[in-house]
């Protein structure tokens, strides 16, 4: 392989000799995994490589340095603080003690509260959070580019259901459009769900079948899902989108990809532990709040990658295609060792890209990941690909000491269950920088 | 089978014989549910679907040999099809799963059949398997259909319960019965011709302790 862009090598910077560029850069960046604490030791490495391969500064704080935070001063320019705090859903601008998706990241939260920035839990992100929210006509841009790298639990609701397109960014119309939202899905369950077999078709009565047998499975560790409320709820939200978009039709992982939603959703109404929430608290007019807004997101989700669904799969198959060429040119004795032991990218990796790897971390992370997704908006399929490749070379040197077996068998069940934000956003930030990487420079990696 | 005295021979210098099975057959018939029960001997009414394709392996000690069973567990959702026919071609048995409580699932394995007879023609060994014996009262496909299919199909057939653990074993040892110990040597030629044959077996046990084979 080249070295391309031999400018970056000799950036400065504290990161092992080597560079990124060579051979063993995939070495140190799993060395950079292993030792680096908190989103400082990414923001250096990012700062190294930045955009045209210009050496970067490397002792740029860890907050502009963060992957697509640099749009500081959009920020600082941007509306003033409106005193009229509501955000249009009457949500508390204070934490609660614990949030779903939160249980593992209070440690490190408190560590890095000494990093300035950074974190999701920092009290001056909490507050640009808030100050954008409270515009008048929210800067779904500038949501965008401080959601990338995380939100604060508590606002996730109201963040999520912004970036998606779901709620209006007028805070004059949110509320009423919201409504007319909800109700338009309330009027779809007794037109849709409630019928019996005989108006339906043969089709549709598979379907339905089909996800009765997926949502008792769905999400099986969480003890809540399997009460019969949330089982109505998660047949109604899949049945019904299913319905309407008869060029997919339910696909399993569907029901994988609702969860995050109606986990955040209920988190508006339910504190504490998910472990121990207790639906029967909730009224159903806040049940069909929960789903109505699940079933409006997940829609807006599913709607910028409905070929990941429709027959064959073709837009699984060529974020495939990307993953294995993308190795490639980043990590070659990786690809290459696959290739020698016979392993198919789309053997590991269909699950993966089935369900926006849902499956492949701990649920509690689950709302971190999904906050980078939503963020991601047009561009999340390209960057899922890059964020594939980040997370199959975290691995990098293990992999390399495996037979075909032992690979697939290590890549099914992959060791993430002990994994923090940390590791997470280790991930995500790595597939950032790639893309910044190999998109404006598209061939000049190629090892031929 | 007739081939099985030189694949005893050769199993005492060359690595382990490794066979591919995959597992076809609609959703919901029990596909991950007998090989859980095959590996683990467990069952568990909560498995997530399977998403695209597992795979699993174990070793199975027979008799006269050693053999390593590479499973590739399906998802039986129609819209992952596309998938499954590359992993027809890379096996060498095909178990086609039916449940007898649902008649469908029964009528379908004859696209399920025709499949694995496109990609391989006859170089291959099917074994129809009726499961879910356990639900008694829901039968739909009695022991004597699934028999005059098979037979129809010419292929092997077997009724199983992974729940109640009833006939795996069976299920398993059949279809090693029927494995031709030449494989042993073809599979070994492929791909490990520049491998050192007396590293393999070492290799091959770590592999089984981390993917929890065990006799069976």
């Amino acid at each position: 392989m080249k070295p391309p862009v031999p400018d970056a090598r000799a950036a400065p910077g504290p990161a092992p000799a080597g560079g990124v560029f060579n051979v063993d850069r995939t070495n140190s960046l799993n060395q950079t995994l292993r030792k680096v604490t908190g989103l400082l030791g990414v923001g250096r490495i990012l700062g190294r490589k930045d955009s045209n391969g210009e050496a970067s500064t490397s002792d740029r704080g860890a907050e502009d340095c963060s992957p697509t935070d640099s749009g500081g001063p959009s920020l600082t320019e941007s509306k003033s603080f409106a005193s009229d705090a509501s955000d249009g859903n009457g949500e508390p601008c204070v934490a609660s003690p614990s949030y779903p998706f939160d249980t593992s990241s209070r440690g490190i939260g408190s560590e890095n509260s000494r990093l300035p920035g950074g974190r999701a839990t920092d009290a001056a992100r909490v507050a640009r959070f808030k100050k954008i929210l409270a515009a008048q006509s929210v800067d779904v841009d500038a949501l965008r580019e401080l959601a990338w790298s995380g939100v604060p639990p508590f606002l996730r609701p109201t963040v999520w259901r912004l970036l998606l397109g779901y709620a209006s960014p007028n805070a004059d119309r949110r509320d009423a459009a919201l409504a007319r939202k909800r109700q338009e899905y309330m009027d779809c369950v007794p037109q849709y769900y409630d019928i019996p077999d005989a108006d339906r078709t043969e089709d549709e009565i598979v379907m339905l079948h089909q996800i009765g047998v997926d949502a008792p499975r769905t999400l099986p560790e969480v003890p809540f899902f399997q009460e019969p409320v949330i089982q109505t709820t998660l047949k109604r939200i899949l049945y019904i989108w299913a319905i309407r978009h008869p060029a997919s039709g339910y696909v399993q992982g569907i029901n994988d990809l609702a969860t995050p939603f109606i986990v955040v959703f209920l988190s508006e109404y339910l504190e504490g532990d998910i472990d121990m929430w207790d639906l029967s608290k909730l009224s159903p007019g806040i049940i069909s709040k929960v789903e109505a807004d699940s079933f409006g997101c997940l829609s807006k989700l599913l709607d910028g990658i409905q070929d990941h669904y429709t027959f064959a799969q073709p837009g699984i198959q060529r974020l495939v295609f990307r993953f294995k060429e993308l190795v490639r040119r980043i990590d070659e004795p990786v690809a290459k060792h696959l290739e020698q032991e016979g392993l198919e990218f789309l053997q590991f990796s269909f699950r993966w890209l089935n369900c926006l790897l849902i499956r492949e971390i701990p649920f509690q992370l689950v709302g971190r990941l999904w906050d980078t997704w939503l963020a991601e908006a047009d561009n999340f399929p390209e960057y899922l690909v890059y964020v594939c490749a980040s997370f199959l070379l975290t691995w990098s040197d293990q992999l390399q000491q495996l037979d075909f077996q032992e690979m697939i068998l290590f890549l099914q069940t992959i060791p993430t269950k002990n994994w923090t934000h940390q590791e997470l956003e280790m991930v995500l930030s790595r597939a950032f920088m790639w893309r910044v990487m190999f998109d404006r420079s598209p061939s000049h990696l190629n090892s031929g | 089978m007739g081939s099985m005295g030189m694949g005893s021979q050769t199993a005492t210098v060359s690595p382990l014989a490794k066979y591919k099975l995959v597992f076809l057959g609609d959703q919901s018939v029990g596909k991950t549910s007998i090989i859980t029960r095959f590996m683990y001997d467990k069952f568990d009414n909560t498995y997530q679907a399977t998403i695209g394709i597992d795979f699993l392996s174990k070793t199975m000690y027979l008799e006269d040999r050693t053999v390593r069973l590479q499973l590739w567990d399906t998802a039986g959702q129609e819209r992952f099809r596309s998938l499954i026919p590359s992993y027809i071609r890379d096996s060498s048995v095909a178990v086609v799963v039916y449940d007898v409580s649902n008649r469908q699932s029964f009528l379908n394995t004859a696209r399920w059949v025709e499949e694995v007879r496109t990609e391989r023609g006859s170089d291959v060994i099917i074994m129809l398997v009726g499961n879910k014996t356990d639900l008694v009262d829901k039968r739909q496909v009695s022991i004597e259909e699934g028999d005059a299919k098979a037979k129809d199909f010419g292929v092997m057939f077997i009724e199983t319960s992974s729940k109640a653990g009833f006939n795996i074993k069976a299920l398993f040892r059949k279809i090693a019965a029927a494995l031709p110990g030449m494989e042993a040597l073809s599979s070994h030629k492929d791909k490990d011709d520049l491998v050192d044959v007396n590293l393999k077996p070492t290799q091959n046990s770590q592999a089984e302790g981390k993917a929890g084979g065990c006799a069976c």
